[in-house]
């Protein structure tokens, strides 16, 4: 079930009210069965993996904590990762890795594996990600192991953010299951503002991204460079508005019951520096590969003391982390270049830092200019690496990259090549300006709840209905996916 | 909690009230091609007829090439541009019971009525929605839930007029010109007196140029429905083969045909959908094997294609065109002994 069906619209609010209505120590009963629910309508056979990961998740956590020997409960890890890995791994790189097999067994006049092909459960990478958290931070002794199956079962399949996150962290959700959630005014209140923000994001914005950046993608080599730098500057925005869409929306369908999902994204497009980025994109799972790649990666060149004397020790961390963040999204040499770009950007980041420190203009420009270059930068190098994430194959990577300045001059008959009609692009428009007004907001005040709560009632009211019928208006109700629940 | 209801009652209510001035305002300015009205009176005319009707047309825009008053029965179309076979199915359910006189049902099978799945993508979603909010029908079909719903809410609150698939387009070009929006397909052909009469229709030069578009249009979106919904063809016979035995159970015969195409609609066609029209005529082949239904096939028939008159536009007969098509239809319907009247 996807967040923008009318299947989810009449979901909801049936949980939400059974939710209030029912007493505290049978929620988490009607949360499960509603979590299955929502995933099984999906494919009802693929809940096997879902059951089989929390099952490994719920045994190994337990299992720690009553082993006491370090090197058994090092191999326990090990076992419960392996397990829970090897599953995204199949599902995640199977059809890949068959294709690779079958080049090699059609050569041995093989075919024994042709005409396989596994379908990769909705949200994989996410609930997986989550065990595996869950597995580490119970053997590090820094996650209390969950003790009651049902519980632990509800952290791992919560219907929020089961399909494309945020990744919660144990310490964080399965607390929230034990607290009393009264229907509380101004939480549904703003649970429902940021799930309209969400939706508005989606169907309004990156819904109608998607119609005019397809076509453009799917064959690049029928536009002229402008209007494939125009669609990769509009991808930007299109996952930006689909991804932070998704969270908003999932942010709120928690935030309506009573429930913190952890935030995902901080405004990225303000970042000052690509590590600045990182720290307001996709959040939960930089925090994810910072915690469980980056740091143990960098302690242990620490400790073989690489990490001050070698090129080796200031390189690896980053690129290797980004490297995994790109393998995480897919096998394609797209998403791994894309992964490899982040790192190396982080990289030169780090490298040029003191040198940045000591370098002085003969002039000082206002510290508002200097940040302003800054984003302007940052966001014109994460543009460039979205090609390689967007591109269907590294061949149209390439090819976009080589004709972004092949006819540049952006003349009228330019435009009326590009997918959608001018009326699109313009709502699109439009409706960004919105979103980055709120944006600019909220760099300045921090947050936008406070100066709405400020505004006189008919104001507000007038901004809400505002909202919902731009939504129905402009939306488009195609039911299509979310660009991250694919992975 | 009492302090919540009641503003989330208010918000609902003044909701209501803006979106349907909305909608008003939207439908005023910029109708949507008066598909309402059209549905309004076809039931209300099925109503007024339901004991006398013996035969219905169901289908796509080319099952209008039918003249009831040439066939001399009491009939009415039932057809609406661009329906599939999953949508006439579904309408072939709705009139159960409904049609005691009922003797038959015609039915258009285009070139690529076997490729098309309207649930697949814009804009032919929203006739999907059109239609469930016309027809009375249940369950939806197959993977269709979503659409089914907002059909359904549209027959209920008219929310198609505010989600509009031109997203107000239309409404701000009416409103801006300050006159309501200009028909979105106004007539262009030609009147001219022949042998068949007074015939409006397109010039050749017209029809060709027709032809090209529209069947680059009609190709490219069928594979497109194709690509989005596996073993479409299959699905697609199998909605007709229901539908047939549906009547059939009834004692009510179905009879297929394919209209005549003006000439280059063919070329065209067969230029870029050639596989279409092969899994079009397999499909009926099978269907003709398992339950003896008639088909009759005039898409290339020279005593229509050549001649302008007989066409409205490259794949629509004229006025003149149904006339002589439904004339010549009874005739063969007649000889092959499918039609007693």
């Amino acid at each position: 079930m996807k967040f923008n069906t009318l299947q989810f619209l009449a979901f909801f609010p049936v949980v939400a009210t059974l939710f209030f209505i029912l007493p505290h120590r049978w929620r988490w009963i009607l949360l499960l069965a509603g979590s299955y629910l929502f995933y099984m309508s999906w494919n009802p056979k693929y809940i096997i993996v879902l059951l089989v990961v929390t099952a490994v998740g719920y045994v190994v956590g337990l299992w720690l904590t009553r082993e006491t020997d370090p090197k058994t409960r090092r191999l326990i890890l090990i076992f419960g990762l392996a397990i829970i890995l090897g599953i995204l791994f199949f599902f995640k790189y199977f059809n890949e890795t068959n294709h690779l097999l079958q080049m090699f067994s059609q050569g041995v006049g093989s075919d024994l594996l042709a005409g396989i092909h596994v379908v990769l459960p909705l949200g994989i990478s996410f609930f997986t990600l989550q065990a595996i958290s869950y597995i580490i931070d119970t053997y590090r002794g820094v996650a209390r192991p969950e003790k009651h199956a049902g519980i632990f079962a509800l952290f791992i399949a919560f219907f929020p953010h089961l399909t494309a996150g945020p990744i919660a962290r144990a310490n964080h959700l399965l607390p929230q299951f034990y607290e009393p959630h009264a229907a509380d005014y101004e939480k549904i209140v703003t649970g429902l503002q940021r799930m309209a923000w969400g939706f508005f994001k989606k169907l309004v914005i990156a819904d109608r991204l998607a119609l005019l950046v397809n076509p453009i993608y799917d064959k690049p080599s029928s536009y002229a460079g402008a209007v494939l730098i125009l669609a990769t500057y509009a991808f930007a925005f299109q996952i930006y508005c689909d991804f932070s869409g998704y969270a908003d929306i999932a942010i709120g369908v928690a935030r309506v019951m009573g429930f913190q999902l952890q935030e995902n994204f901080q405004r990225p497009y303000y970042a000052q520096s690509i590590v600045d980025f990182w720290r307001r994109w996709h959040i939960s799972l930089y925090n994810w590969l910072r915690d469980y790649i980056f740091y143990p990666m960098s302690r242990a060149l620490h400790r073989n003391n690489i990490r001050s004397k070698n090129i080796l020790g200031l390189l690896l961390p980053p690129i290797a982390t980004m490297l995994v963040s790109g393998l995480w999204h897919g096998t394609n040499w797209t998403f791994l270049i894309w992964g490899a770009l982040h790192g190396m950007f982080m990289v030169v980041s780090v490298l040029t830092s003191r040198w940045k420190n000591r370098f002085h203009l003969p002039f000082t420009l206002p510290s508002h200019i200097t940040a302003g270059l800054k984003i302007i930068a940052t966001f014109n190098l994460v543009s460039f690496a979205w090609i390689f994430f967007r591109a269907n194959s590294l061949s149209d990577a390439i090819y976009i990259l080589g004709h972004l300045f092949v006819n540049p001059p952006l003349r009228s008959s330019l435009f009326q090549s590009i997918p959608g009609g001018q009326y699109e692009w313009m709502i699109a428009l439009l409706a960004l300006l919105l979103v980055e007004t709120v944006h600019w907001m909220q760099e300045r005040n921090g947050s936008l709840r406070s100066v709405i709560r400020r505004q006189p009632a008919w104001l507000r009211w007038s901004a809400y209905y505002g909202l919902v019928l731009v939504i129905f208006m402009f939306g488009k109700f195609e039911a299509n996916e979310f660009i991250y629940s694919r992975f | 909690m009492r302090k919540l209801f009641i503003k989330a009652f208010s918000f609902i209510i003044g909701f209501t009230v803006i979106f349907n001035l909305s909608g008003t305002l939207a439908d005023e300015v910029a109708p949507l091609d008066d598909w309402r009205n059209e549905h309004a009176g076809r039931v209300a005319n099925l109503q007024a007829k339901k004991d006398r009707i013996e035969a219905v047309t169901l289908g796509n825009s080319h099952s209008d090439s039918i003249n009831y008053s040439v066939l001399g029965i009491e009939g009415q179309s039932l057809a609406f541009a661009a329906a599939d076979l999953f949508e006439v199915e579904r309408y072939a359910a709705s009139l159960e019971n409904k049609l005691p006189a009922l003797k038959t049902v015609f039915i258009a099978v285009s070139y690529y009525s076997f490729s098309r799945d309207n649930a697949t993508f814009e804009p032919f979603r929203t006739r999907r929605i059109r239609f469930y909010s016309m027809v009375p029908t249940w369950p939806p079909i197959r993977g269709d839930l979503s659409v089914f719903l907002l059909g359904k809410l549209d027959a209920i609150t008219h929310i198609m007029s505010v989600v509009r698939s031109d997203s107000w387009k239309g409404v701000w070009t009416g409103l801006a010109n300050d006159v309501p929006a200009a028909d979105p397909f106004p007539y262009d052909g030609v009147r001219s007196d022949s042998v068949w009469g007074e015939c409006y229709h397109y010039t050749a030069e017209q029809l060709e140029t027709h032809a090209k578009e529209i069947t680059r249009r009609n190709v490219s979106s069928s594979r497109q429905m194709a690509s989005a919904h596996p073993a479409l063809v299959q699905d697609a016979s199998d909605a007709l083969a229901r539908t047939i035995e549906r009547f059939n159970s009834r004692g009510i015969q179905v009879i297929l045909f394919t209209p005549p195409y003006y000439q280059t609609y063919n070329v065209f066609f067969a230029e870029q959908g050639s596989d279409m029209i092969e899994d079009m005529r397999r499909a009926i082949y099978n269907l003709q094997q398992s339950y003896h239904v008639g088909y009759y096939d005039f898409s290339g028939d020279s005593e229509f294609t050549i001649y302008p008159e007989l066409f409205y536009n490259s794949d629509h007969l004229s006025e003149c065109g149904t006339r002589v098509f439904t004339e010549k239809l009874l005739d063969v319907m007649r000889t092959n002994g499918d039609f007693d009247k």
